[in-house]
């Protein structure tokens, strides 16, 4: 039954559907909302990206971009409110609202998956285009540290990347966002 | 033919003599040498001993320009300057921004020939097609702002001269004196403005109305209405555009890049947030400028408006300054190394090798090898900016240890002796920029190989090794382990020969960084009209390469010189690179493989026949070498 962004019965939704899909899933898969909160607990959590973090202030929107045959139809806003250090929450919200994120990083799944899994580090992603970057460029180079901490965070997840799912289960992944993006809207 | 892109004249001007003629250089020349550092170096095989004694009248100044100078290409404003320098004792090149190469251009000249030295100090002031070389005794003694305001005033017109001065220390001739232009860009390295004061030479003012000629206009717009926009996408050039090249001390000391305490201490968190593109913005930085007709604009202009430093509003340093002047020496305030670049520009001193052989001299200092005996006793200690403002007023007067000095971080720890070499962080006498092998292996390789000595900037090898650019289509990858040593070799070679064609064409290497090759091809092709394939433009950039590498083995380069200093080779205990050093060996081994160079460092025969430098082979094998 879709619900509404921005009312409290879209957070109380989400929140339930994370609890159970995280059941569900012990290993999620990336991108999913339980994934999201698994990622946002493990950065919430780390000692080093706490410190180096602990100046900074605004939300990080991660686009993750649509790739249909891993089952991923449509681009996927993943949305992290970072605050002094902490990771208040990871949320996959309707792009419109994650759009207005003060930093945007727009990347491949592939590009995604190769800085989660260490193959590249998101600044060289960065610089060689493969992730386009929205946002005060003085602030995310003073951190850095950070920046480069919060990316390796992702490797920590233990967690299922679509491309690595078999056919049966890239349609059931496919149905399984498809439905989740008519709940929520995103 | 060339149908656009060169004058076809290039200014002679003889010092002793005064006499001013015109040369040119044949399409095929032009074509297999592009111009810019590439013609130079051939212009010099021809008519260069290279027994040549750097400073003495018969040394060459050639400033030249590429084919792609006063077009409106994007990275397209700089021009080049060789000749042997008194710092190395070998090839010596240097590159500048800022508006003087496309004015030369458009006075209708490719180039500068300058031989002989005057017996008075003199300037050349070329307008257009006249040329005179006038008294320049009330400018003699005057540093290098100083006198371009003075010319500027002086020459007046309706359209601004561009001036290219030497301060102070070229006329003292310090070995590692700069060229000024405007007030914003240097020659800087291999003492080139030392080789301007050995002839006497104070300034080279320039005025020119013409344009420059394209040959195939719709081709050619369009191939820079593309690089535009592939610019204005990038990263990396929106980096240097919001934070200048002070935006690689933050990101540099994350990944390695950026020594510090004279190259023995492996992160300066401290220093780098102190020094960086953020507080540079934020404290100083009052507005930015542009070389001409470019679009990433990332020179910086600064006030430090209170203070012991507080000054007037005027060009910014450059990331290397901030290093040299900053982390290399422990010093972490920004407004001392605005201050010191000021004192550096208007002396003329190259920012790198001044604080380069600064904080080897602290080094020293710090270890017992010198004292306050040796120094006139000034203290040289770590981050003690109040000593250093005063060795580099000696180093640029010559006076006292400045004269010790002011001769480079090899011939003084040479004269110094013990274990001073230990602390001299050089290649073949140029001292290292800015960029840590150990953080980023194939630059220690780039930085032994380097045809001027350790270099960071005339190959895309910073770029490519970091990560920051790729160029797949001349068997670049994209992306590369800086802490590795294995198939850096290649990496290397193909950066360099992509770097020396850019380096003839004279094309910012932070253009360059935002393109890919066939952007270079078109450029070319479109402003000069000779049809190049991406295989020709290649293998001009191997030319040039192996042409240089040749003409310093007649120098007296052979593989011994091929190597990098004790500092480099030594692992630190902290930060990115701990640990790491690079195999200089194995890199050496299997670039000298794909370079062809036979075991004392020469180009094989067979080599530099293929690549159509059967002169020089001539000359390199007649003693059966």
């Amino acid at each position: 039954m879709p619900v509404k962004y921005g009312t409290k019965e879209w957070d109380e939704e989400y929140q339930k559907v994370v609890e159970e899909r995280r059941k569900a899933h012990p290993k999620p898969i990336v991108p999913t909302p339980e994934w999201g909160q698994i990622f946002g607990e493990t950065v919430d959590g780390d000692a080093e990206y706490r410190e180096a973090a602990k100046t900074w202030e605004g939300a990080v929107t991660l686009v993750l971009q649509a790739k249909p045959e891993v089952g991923l139809d449509e681009d996927v806003s993943v949305v992290l409110d970072l605050w002094h250090g902490a990771c208040r929450s990871v949320k996959i919200l309707p792009k419109e609202e994650a759009a207005k994120a003060p930093y945007v990083l727009t990347g491949s799944l592939d590009t995604w998956k190769a800085v989660a899994t260490g193959k590249t580090d998101a600044i060289k992603a960065t610089m060689l285009g493969k992730i386009k970057m929205k946002g005060n460029m003085a602030n995310v180079v003073r951190h850095v540290k950070a920046s480069k901490r919060l990316a390796g965070c992702t490797g920590l997840v233990e967690a299922v990347w679509p491309d690595e799912l078999n056919k049966d289960e890239i349609e059931k992944f496919r149905a399984d966002i498809k439905q989740l993006r008519e709940q929520f809207g995103f | 033919m060339a149908k656009g892109g060169y004058t076809g004249k290039i200014l002679e001007v003889n010092l002793t003599s005064g006499e001013i003629s015109k040369t040119s250089v044949g399409d095929e020349t032009l074509r297999k040498f592009i111009g810019g550092s590439g013609l130079a170096a051939k212009l010099f095989l021809d008519r260069v001993s290279p027994q040549v004694e750097p400073l003495s009248p018969q040394n060459t100044l050639f400033i030249m320009t590429g084919p792609l100078q006063g077009t409106n290409l994007p990275g397209a404003g700089r021009f080049n300057v060789s000749a042997k320098s008194p710092l190395t004792n070998i090839w010596g090149e240097g590159n500048c921004g800022g508006t003087f190469g496309p004015e030369l251009k458009f006075a209708g000249w490719d180039g500068i020939i300058i031989e002989g030295a005057s017996d008075r100090p003199v300037y050349l002031f070329i307008d257009d097609d006249k040329v005179e070389i006038r008294d320049a005794a009330d400018f003699w003694g005057k540093d290098s702002y100083e006198t371009i305001d003075m010319l500027t005033d002086k020459i007046g017109g309706r359209r601004k001269v561009k001036v290219l001065a030497i301060g102070q220390a070229g006329e003292n001739l310090v070995k590692y004196a700069a060229m000024i232009h405007d007030k914003a860009h240097a020659i800087g390295r291999c003492g080139l403005g030392a080789v301007m004061g050995s002839k006497r030479l104070k300034a080279i003012v320039v005025r020119g109305m013409g344009k420059a000629s394209i040959a195939m206009p719709e081709d050619y717009n369009k191939a820079r209405r593309t690089a535009l926009e592939m610019i204005e996408g990038d990263a990396v050039a929106q980096a240097f555009h919001s934070m200048g090249t002070a935006v690689g001390l933050p990101v540099g000391m994350m990944t390695g890049d950026v020594p510090s305490r004279n190259w023995s201490l492996g992160e300066n968190l401290e220093g780098s947030e102190a020094l960086g593109g953020p507080a540079y913005s934020e404290k100083y930085l009052t507005k930015t400028h542009a070389c001409y007709a470019c679009p990433i604009a990332c020179k910086r202009v600064v006030q430090v408006k209170e203070g012991p430093y507080k000054g007037e509003e005027q060009a910014g340093p450059e990331y290397e300054t901030c290093c040299t002047f900053g982390t290399l020496i422990m010093n972490n305030d920004l407004a001392a190394v605005i201050k010191i670049n000021e004192m550096c520009n208007r002396y003329g001193i190259d920012t790198i090798s001044c604080g380069a052989t600064i904080a080897f001299a602290i080094d020293c200092f710090e270890n017992g090898v010198i004292t306050e005996d040796d120094t006139e006793g000034i203290k040289l200690t770590w981050g003690n900016m109040e000593s250093v403002f005063k060795v580099v007023d000696k180093i640029a007067r010559r006076e006292g240890f400045g004269d010790v000095l002011a001769e480079g971080s090899r011939a003084a720890a040479k004269k110094i002796g013990r274990n001073a070499a230990d602390f001299a962080v050089e290649v073949k006498g140029l001292e290292a920029p800015m960029h840590d092998p150990r953080g980023f292996h194939g630059m220690g390789l780039a930085y032994a190989m380097s045809n001027r000595g350790a270099c960071h900037i005339q190959h895309m090898g910073f770029f490519v090794e970091q990560g920051m650019s790729a160029y797949p289509e001349i068997g670049l990858k994209e992306d590369y382990e800086g802490q590795t040593s294995d198939g850096k070799a290649e990496m290397t070679m193909i950066c360099e020969n992509l770097g020396m064609v850019w380096s003839s064409a004279v094309l910012c290497i932070f253009a360059m960084s935002c393109l890919k090759v066939n952007n270079l091809v078109e450029f070319l092709t479109t402003t000069t009209g000779f049809d190049y394939t991406l295989g020709e433009m290649m293998k001009c950039g191997e030319r040039v390469w192996l042409l240089k590498r040749g003409l310093n083995n007649l120098m007296g380069v052979t593989a011994v010189d091929d190597r990098l200093p004790k500092k480099i080779l030594t692992p630190v205990n902290e930060g990115a690179t701990a640990g790491s050093v690079p195999d200089i060996e194995l890199m050496l081994k299997e670039y000298y493989e794909l370079r062809k160079l036979k075991a004392n460092g020469y180009p094989s025969r067979e080599k530099l026949e293929d690549v159509g430098l059967s002169d020089l082979a001539r000359r390199l094998y007649t003693s059966g070498k």
